[in-house]
């Protein structure tokens, strides 16, 4: 597991002796002027120390946003010199930003906090998809335990692999802390290339930047090229980065870079002269509430089914087109313990605001639970003609989330999945992972086994994709194997042909049953006994019987789904808006709406399932209920004719009786 | 609370249904009188009607003292089925037998009897709109909610008139 890369806030302790640097080979150096500059260092340091005790924790109080001129610090908290051409270090968020702000509390926020334990891993969400073209495994991770994701470790991933697979959209907060070389006890963690690549701190400019320059697209081109401590350097346009740690071996000692080599050395940083004030400081346009550019970078999707229209000719969030902005609904405080905004959320999080920033807390007029219905002039839902049980069933997104519902679940890309964001000129709508929304889904369990899981318990749009992955099966349980051993095993037998290369998304090719055939073989000696080679994808489980394939299913080998809130449509556009009939009818795609299995397996092509396959419904009951909305009119007729012909009948003989008491009274007169 | 008070009303119906037989079941035949036969064509939607309202009454009770959620799957689609058929059929009863159920009249059944009928008459008209009305983007959710708990109150109010009239009605043919 890797570690929260961060230090206490307060003043420097931890780290005043300088680390020998690499001397430029123009300069001459004696034994009296080394201990001297030492000196001079360490005086400086404890200057810097000094300063940064006075300045730490200072508050302005105030909503207008504080003008940040910061000295700039690099990951041991020593004072960047800009203008060393060779020496100078990258800056630290870390180290810079701690001289107000407790870095260590904001490291337990939602953003950066997935690898602690034990923490609340909250609502499902959306996993890191691991994908590998060679060994066609699409398979989901993630440090949560999240039903139906797997730990990274579980297939041999250490944090630094996935550090530079999806730090691209993570913002950070992976690596060792003070630069030490990684200890754990993990036996899956390696220590190898934290030393060399640094820590990828908590860039806190990814989401408080509102410079137009900076540029998370540049932070993941470091990140690609393993410069995860230069990554936010690079990204706030600070500096030029020269050179790769890509290239330096395992063994390379950043203290005695010699020992590798004349031509080892880590990147280089040269500062933008323009960017450093002179008094000696950085600008940095810092804003307390990010803009919604930076967080959609992470958090954007794309239609990715042919026949969706443009992004241009597709309306926005409402809430966004009405002026809100992301921060108004997902807010948290210093701890950076964002509100998801989903119902029952404060039984997962510490967020006091937890509850009362969800779609009923705004939108909905309880009595007694009502004191924010109305907030940011949001209208109150009156859902006028809706029986109540709906509400007891259906959770909020499933009629106002997502696209409208078409006769199949369209295709999407979101940015984990596909690198949304970063310039890449091969795109392909066809790209892997096929992701489709929306999927209805309702949770159903077996035993204690959440098969498909939704924290409301009702009816929730989902985003749902088909895992692909090679594993060992002991007759009950499912055991992926490592990412590493899959691809020495099966790379060769799997891989595309140079001529059948570019043919393909991503070489993302079919595999014929020959191929998974041949694959299970080659694995099955290398299994346990008693463990049988499994390829999962398609949402089966297929396995050599007498040197066939067979596929059976298996809950493991379920699809992975996640739930899905934005993009929210106007009421108009809500389910049910129109009829009941956009839910209650036989070609209503809620229930009756396709979901294209994907699956790699080239035979079994084309294959689908119903909405209803992923929900607890009697699908006979369903259809004949739907089927009895066509003579919902006449019912309403005739029981209102009925009650009519009643109401006729009440009025003549009261009218009759009237007379009769005024007869009776007028007589008595 | 409805489950409670529906429990309550049947029960009190029943009991009192129960001592009335005992207690003043002999003075009803006495009184009867001579009760003109009702045609054949009025007992036959009496019949169907009273049938149709166990059945109502059987499907939204059960929700109610068994399942402990809102009528909801098969129950529901049944008493939808059944619902404007009893509408219809009630309907029917008021033209046929308003005449008969006059106070002025002479009494061919009992007070009681006419009384219960006049009562269903009127209840069934909050029983009936509450659902119909209900079915139109009229009401948002508070409402809704108005309206579902008025069919419900209402309906246990007809449910013990409907138990009573069917007593009344077979009291008097003993007679």
């Amino acid at each position: 597991m890797y570690a929260i890369n961060t230090k206490p806030s307060g003043p420097l302790a931890e780290k005043t002796l300088l680390a020998p640097r690499r001397q430029a080979a123009s300069k001459s150096l004696t034994p009296s002027s080394l201990i001297c500059k030492q000196s001079i260092r360490l005086a400086l340091a404890f200057i810097v120390t000094m300063a940064a005790t006075l300045q730490a924790n200072l508050r302005t109080d105030s909503p207008a946003p504080y003008v940040h001129e910061l000295t700039l610090y690099d990951a041991n908290g020593e004072r960047i010199d800009h203008e060393d051409q060779f020496e100078a270090q990258p800056y630290s968020a870390n180290a810079t930003c701690r001289r107000c702000h407790d870095m260590a509390h904001i490291a337990t926020g939602y953003h950066f906090n997935a690898a602690v334990a034990p923490s609340d891993p909250g609502r499902k969400g959306e996993p890191w998809i691991w994908l590998d073209a060679d060994t066609r495994t699409q398979i989901p991770l993630s440090y949560r335990d999240w039903p139906g994701a797997f730990r990274p470790g579980e297939l041999g991933i250490t944090s630094w692999e996935f550090t530079r697979r999806f730090g691209r959209h993570l913002p950070g907060g992976l690596g060792p802390v003070d630069d030490d070389p990684f200890e754990t006890d993990d036996p899956t963690e390696s220590a190898e290339r934290w030393h060399i690549s640094g820590a990828l701190e908590i860039d806190c400019l990814i989401c408080h930047s509102a410079d137009p320059t900076y540029n998370a697209r540049d932070r993941a081109g470091q990140i690609e090229k393993e410069n995860f401590k230069w990554a936010a350097t690079a990204a706030a346009g600070l500096a030029a980065i020269l050179g790769s740690t890509q290239s330096l071996p395992d063994d390379f000692d950043p203290k005695l870079p010699e020992l590798s080599g004349p031509d080892a050395e880590l990147p280089i940083t040269r500062y933008d002269a323009a960017r450093i004030e002179s008094n000696g400081r950085v600008f940095f346009d810092i804003v307390r509430t990010p803009p919604d550019d930076r967080c959609t970078f992470c958090h954007s999707t794309l239609g990715a089914d042919a026949n969706l229209p443009p992004r241009f000719q597709q309306d926005r969030d409402i809430h966004l087109a009405a002026g809100m902005t992301c921060s108004d609904c997902h807010r948290h405080g210093e701890d950076h313990n964002v509100v998801r905004g989903y119902q029952g959320e404060s039984k997962h999080s510490d967020n006091p605001a937890a509850d009362t920033l969800s779609c009923s807390a705004c939108h909905i007029r309880s009595p007694g639970v009502d004191e924010y219905t109305g907030r940011l002039g949001a209208p109150i839902a009156e859902h006028k003609g809706m029986p109540p049980i709906h509400f007891d069933v259906l959770s909020c997104t499933a009629c106002h989330s997502g696209p409208s519902p078409q006769d199949q679940a369209v295709g999407i890309q979101t940015a984990l999945a596909h690198t949304l964001g970063l310039a890449d000129e091969h795109r392909d709508r066809a790209d892997p992972p096929a992701i489709v929304e929306p999927v209805f889904v309702q949770p159903y369990t077996i035993g204690e086994e959440a098969i498909r899981y939704t924290v409301s318990g009702k009816f929730e749009p989902h985003r749902l994709f088909w895992p692909a992955y090679w594993a060992a099966f002991d007759g009950g349980t499912l055991t992926p194997l490592p990412i590493a051993t899959v691809k020495e095993l099966l790379t060769d037998i799997l891989k595309l042909d140079a001529k059948e290369q570019g043919q393909f998304p991503r070489d993302w090719k079919p595999l014929a049953d020959e191929q998974i055939r041949l694959a299970l073989e080659t694995i099955q000696p290398t299994l346990a006994e008693g463990q049988t080679a499994a390829y999962v994808t398609g949402g089966k489980v297929h396995a050599l019987e007498n040197d066939q394939i067979s596929a059976f299913d298996h809950n493991q080998a379920q699809p992975y789904s996640w739930p899905l809130a934005h993009d929210v449509r106007g009421s108009a556009q809500s389910l049910g808006a129109r009829s009941c009939r956009d839910c209650h009818a036989l070609d209503a795609p809620f229930h009756f709406g396709s979901v294209p299995i994907d699956t790699t397996r080239a035979a079994a092509a084309g294959a689908g399932k119903t909405m209803t396959d992923f929900q607890n419904v009697d699908v006979e009951y369903v259809r004949r209920f739907a089927e009895s909305f066509k003579y919902r009119l006449a019912l309403k007729i005739l029981i209102i004719a009925g009650a009519m012909v009643l109401a006729a009948v009440l009025f003549l003989f009261a009218l009759k009786a009237l007379g009769l008491i005024m007869k009776v009274t007028t007589r008595n007169a | 609370m409805f489950t409670t008070l529906s429990i309550i009303g049947l029960a009190v119906t029943l009991v009192g249904i129960g001592l009335h037989y005992f207690m003043v079941g002999a003075r009803i035949k006495i009184l009867a009188g001579h009760p003109a036969r009702p045609r054949v064509l009025t007992k036959l939607i009496y019949l169907a009607t009273l049938l149709m309202v166990a059945f109502l009454a059987a499907t939204g009770f059960y929700a109610v003292f068994f399942s402990g959620h809102p009528l909801s799957g098969y129950p529901l689609m049944l008493h939808c089925i059944i619902a404007p058929a009893f509408v219809l059929g009630l309907a029917a009863l008021a033209l046929l037998g308003a005449g008969r159920c006059r106070f002025n009249m002479p009494p061919v059944s009992p007070w009681a009897h006419k009384l219960c009928f006049w009562l269903m008459l009127i209840l069934a008209l909050p029983l009936i709109l509450s659902i119909a009305l209900a079915m139109f983007p009229l009401y948002g959710t508070t409402g809704q909610r108005f309206l579902l708990n008025l069919h419900q109150y209402s309906a246990l109010i007809f449910a013990m008139l409907v138990i009573w009239h069917a007593y009344l009605l077979t009291a008097s043919r003993k007679s």
